[in-house]
């Protein structure tokens, strides 16, 4: 009898998105790490900066791009196709995810996550004593 | 003991189905429509038509317009360009999948277009080149009348 009550509740693996979907792609990656930060490169090519999305939800980091459609021309030979791109990262502890910043330039994407203090390396001064 | 050896023929085969069903899965990531044949080419290209004129876009993330070259020669364009991945000065690298490419494709064009006045520019990451079709190759509609 308690049917009514579930209809919305939304339980863990419902699908929330039932639109037309859109073929996705990995985006390759380069991953660097410095004292300061880690810095992820990735390859997005013909996607604008407004299209690109970065979540980040507990320990999961997202790239995620939602890109416009376009009526084109008639394809005569195709090596790609106008997909989405999306990755997740598990994201380590320790870094400041409100100072995250992110570049866009020429289809690169390049994301700075600043690591918090507490875990920069620090310098200890040997004193003679 | 036949039947032993039976089992172990059929193994090997599903072994064999499953290993070409990963190869294929992951080959199911690229295009296999290139227009020369599968594998990975970099970068990536698609020909289209747009009535009075030819479009071609290339995948070229991380270039800009000074780092490639078209050319167009007797029908067949070409384009070359190199691009470098280098880490950013003091960074150590974790995970490196962007790779460093010299490369030179050309394709031929399905019909014939006036070269001069051809336009190309990058945006976001991708070439774009235009290509007016001659008067010749343009799509003409044919008017249907009564008699």
């Amino acid at each position: 009898m308690n049917r009514n009550a579930d209809l919305a509740k939304h339980e863990a693996g419902t699908p929330t998105k039932t639109a037309e979907s859109k073929p996705t792609q990995s985006p390759l990656v380069d991953v660097y790490e410095n004292g300061d930060e880690l810095l992820l490169v990735a390859d997005m090519p013909g996607v604008t900066s407004e299209e690109v999305g970065i979540h980040v939800d507990k320990d999961t980091l997202t790239i995620e791009t939602n890109r416009k459609s376009v009526s084109g021309a008639k394809v005569l030979a195709a090596e790609f196709a106008r997909h989405d791109y999306r990755r997740s990262f598990t994201i380590p502890h320790g870094l400041d995810i409100d100072k995250v910043k992110a570049e866009f330039s020429n289809g690169v994407l390049s994301l700075h996550l600043p690591k918090s203090p507490a875990v920069k390396p620090r310098q200890i001064q040997v004193r003679a004593g | 003991m036949l039947t032993f050896y039976n089992d172990w023929d059929r193994s090997l085969a599903e072994l064999r189905r499953q290993m070409s069903q990963l190869l294929d899965d992951f080959d199911a990531d690229w295009p296999n429509t290139s227009l020369f044949g599968s594998g990975r080419t970099w970068p990536r290209i698609n020909l289209a038509d747009a009535g009075d004129k030819l479009l071609v876009t290339v995948e070229v993330p991380g270039l800009s317009e000074k780092d490639v070259n078209v050319a167009f020669e007797q029908d067949v364009l070409s384009i070359t360009g190199e691009r470098r991945v280098q880490a950013p000065e003091g960074y150590s690298i974790h995970r490196q999948e962007r790779g460093d490419f010299k490369f030179a494709r050309s394709i031929s064009m399905p019909c014939r277009v006036e070269a001069e006045k051809a336009n190309a520019s990058v945006r976001d990451g991708v070439l774009t080149i235009a290509l007016p079709k001659v008067p010749e190759a343009q799509p003409k509609r044919i008017e249907v009348r009564s008699s």
